[in-house]
């Protein structure tokens, strides 16, 4: 079958590698009608992820129909349609019977940081991921979401990780209706947490980016406020915005390749001598006010980097944490999106098949051509 | 965080004085859907434990080699289920394999997971260009050895130093030791 694989930092292309079996009872095989790229993606794709192996297949967004199961693999069958959340997770462990996917203890030898994740290094369990024409799917019956007949597949995709992600990260600001609510990054992954933050009543949200036309993207399609830190000194404009003290609250979906500062840029992101650019992170401590509530979604790797922990300490206030355990949100989501509220397809700025992957790695990754995110088709366009 | 903040009006807003965007914030038609939170699928985060729907546990343990090692930690056993995509080799996979042997609360297995990566890269650029390298460097050695010929046997100058951008030729470890302590 075609797949991207990676060749080393930097880049990617698309090869011939062998079909994926069923290699576990509960198994299934799923032919990839729809993936998508993710900010994620670029951590891998730009050599921050530890043990990322050549030959390896990325991708942790995807839809696609069920192409065969395991024996023990229950209420799924080939045929399904359906949408993966990104982690795998076994239905049964001590964190999975509290709805914490994103934390199962039984997919992932490498580390206890984190669960196994389709196409996310060895570090997150080696398993090649959904920028293929088909993918092997742990634990399919438990995993696999099936998606309504009258919702697309694109609309699903997002559900997958992004709009998930954003809508866990509004829910940790733990809003009561009328805060003050500051989204770091106005990349796919912060415009649902804006999305969200609406949803959840928020009484102004204010994105801030370095890229314009993503601004400008997330004032069209939210009606959000906007705020580009590199016009402006970000903390001062936001305290200005909120009579001297901050947001409420912060959702940082910026991760490990944050701009706005050259330092840790060099460190972090070069050199790699600490674990990525902390720089979002700084942000997001100082404009947030005093016991107020930082939402991390951003993703970071191990093992250390420059925050200003005396800072957040001294200011009271709190961090809430995690990859979203996209698994409880998923029929909730679609609700609001059969109900009409949101169009996920909205983020497609681009789409393109499986073969220009690597060309829209770059675009993405560059940000270029007004690309917010991109879909890819590996088993021909979808309609 | 406050219980019961004050409710901000986009009027509010508009007065106040950092206020950047360019048109006036309009609330859109899906404010406060999910403003009960009660209505949010991770609140409260703790309940009752279930399993979710068409579990098997425990699963049944998956036969064959992880391709990612169980990291260091005595006490972790190994996972019911893994991933094989791409499987240890080269000098790679001996650092990465070595790196694994440590707990994944050490540093060092980090660290050395990502000189794993570069290592990686490395063989791997090398072997992908080793033919055309192969090439080069033999025909360069027929044409050096071609133009030794015809200059006479074995007759080579003393090679010279570089050029620096300073304008002298280099020097070649001129510098002492001392030179570079701090003077106290
Ligand atoms: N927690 C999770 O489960 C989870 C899931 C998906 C993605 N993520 C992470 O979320 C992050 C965002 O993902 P995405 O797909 O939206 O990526 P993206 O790269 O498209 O978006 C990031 C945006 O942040 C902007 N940015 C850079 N530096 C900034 C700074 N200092 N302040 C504010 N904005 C800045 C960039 O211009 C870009 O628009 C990534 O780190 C990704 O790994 C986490
Ligand atoms: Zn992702
Ligand atoms: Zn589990």
């Amino acid at each position: 079958m075609r797949a991207l694989t990676y060749e080393g930092p930097y880049r990617v292309a698309v090869r011939n590698k062998p079909e994926p079996r069923i290699e576990h009872p509960q198994d299934g095989i799923v032919r990839v009608t729809s993936a998508a790229i993710c900010g994620s993606d670029l951590h891998l794709l730009h050599g921050l992820v530890p043990d990322t192996r050549i030959g390896f297949t990325f991708g942790h967004e995807f839809t696609g129909i069920v192409e065969e199961v395991g024996p023990n693999a229950q209420g799924i069958k080939p045929g399904d349609r359906v949408m993966l959340p990104f982690q795998i997770f076994c239905g049964g462990c001590y964190y999975c019977t509290r709805g914490l996917s994103a934390c199962c203890e039984n997919t992932n030898p490498a580390t206890d940081a984190g669960t196994g994740i389709y196409g996310y290094s060895h570090t997150m369990g080696g398993y090649d991921g959904g920028q293929a024409e088909y993918v092997r799917v742990p634990f399919i019956g438990v995993d696999a979401e099936k998606i309504p007949e009258d919702v697309d597949d694109l609309d699903a995709l997002p559900i997958t990780d992004a709009f998930s992600t954003g809508y866990q990260g509004a829910e940790m600001c733990d809003l009561r209706g009328g805060e003050t609510v500051l989204v770091l990054g106005a990349g796919p992954v912060g415009l649902f947490a804006m999305w969200s933050a609406w949803a959840m009543g928020a009484g102004r949200v204010i994105a801030v980016d370095l890229e314009n036309y993503r601004l400008q993207f997330a004032r069209d399609w939210l009606g959000v406020e906007t705020i580009n830190f590199k016009e402006h000194d970000l903390v001062t404009i936001v305290k200005g915005m909120t009579e001297g003290r901050g947001a409420d609250a912060t959702i940082e979906a910026v991760g490990c390749e944050a701009s706005g500062s050259p330092v840790h840029r060099a460190l972090g992101v070069y050199a790699k001598l600490e674990a990525g650019s902390p720089q979002a992170i700084n942000f997001a401590i100082h404009a947030t006010r005093k016991g107020g509530v930082i939402s991390l979604i951003g993703a970071y790797g191990p093992p250390f980097n420059g925050v200003d922990i005396g800072t957040f300490m001294n200011k009271a206030q709190t961090m809430r944490t995690g990859q979203a355990s996209v698994k409880r949100y998923m029929p909730h989501l679609l609700e609001h999106v059969r109900a009409g509220r949101i169009k996920p397809s909205t983020v497609f700025t681009h789409r393109c098949s499986l073969e220009d992957a690597p060309r829209a790695y770059h675009t993405f990754a560059q940000k270029k051509d007004g690309c917010v995110k991109v879909a890819l088709f590996p088993n021909g366009n979808l309609h | 965080m406050n219980r019961e903040p004050e409710v901000t009006t986009p009027e509010t807003i508009l007065r106040r004085s950092g206020y950047q965007s360019m048109e006036p914030v309009r609330r859109p038609s899906y404010w406060g859907v999910d403003l009960d939170p009660a209505r949010r699928p991770g609140v409260p985060g703790h309940r009752e434990p279930r399993p979710m729907a068409n579990t098997r546990f425990p699963p049944e343990p998956q036969r064959g080699m992880p391709a990612a090692p169980m990291h260091g930690r005595t006490n972790k056993t190994m996972p019911p289920v893994f991933g094989t995509a791409v499987p240890l080799r080269g000098l790679s996979g001996a650092i990465r394999k070595y790196a694994y042997s440590m707990p994944d609360h050490d540093p060092s297995h980090w660290l050395l997971k990502l000189l794993g990566d570069r290592v990686d890269s490395w063989e791997y650029h090398a072997k992908k260009y080793l033919p055309l390298g192969l090439a080069v460097a033999g025909l360069g050695f027929i044409l050096s050895s071609r133009a030794s010929e015809s200059r006479g046997l074995g007759r080579r100058k003393p090679r010279s130093l570089p050029v620096t951008r300073w304008g002298g030729e280099a020097r070649r470890r001129e510098w002492s030791r001392r030179e570079w302590a701090p003077s106290h």
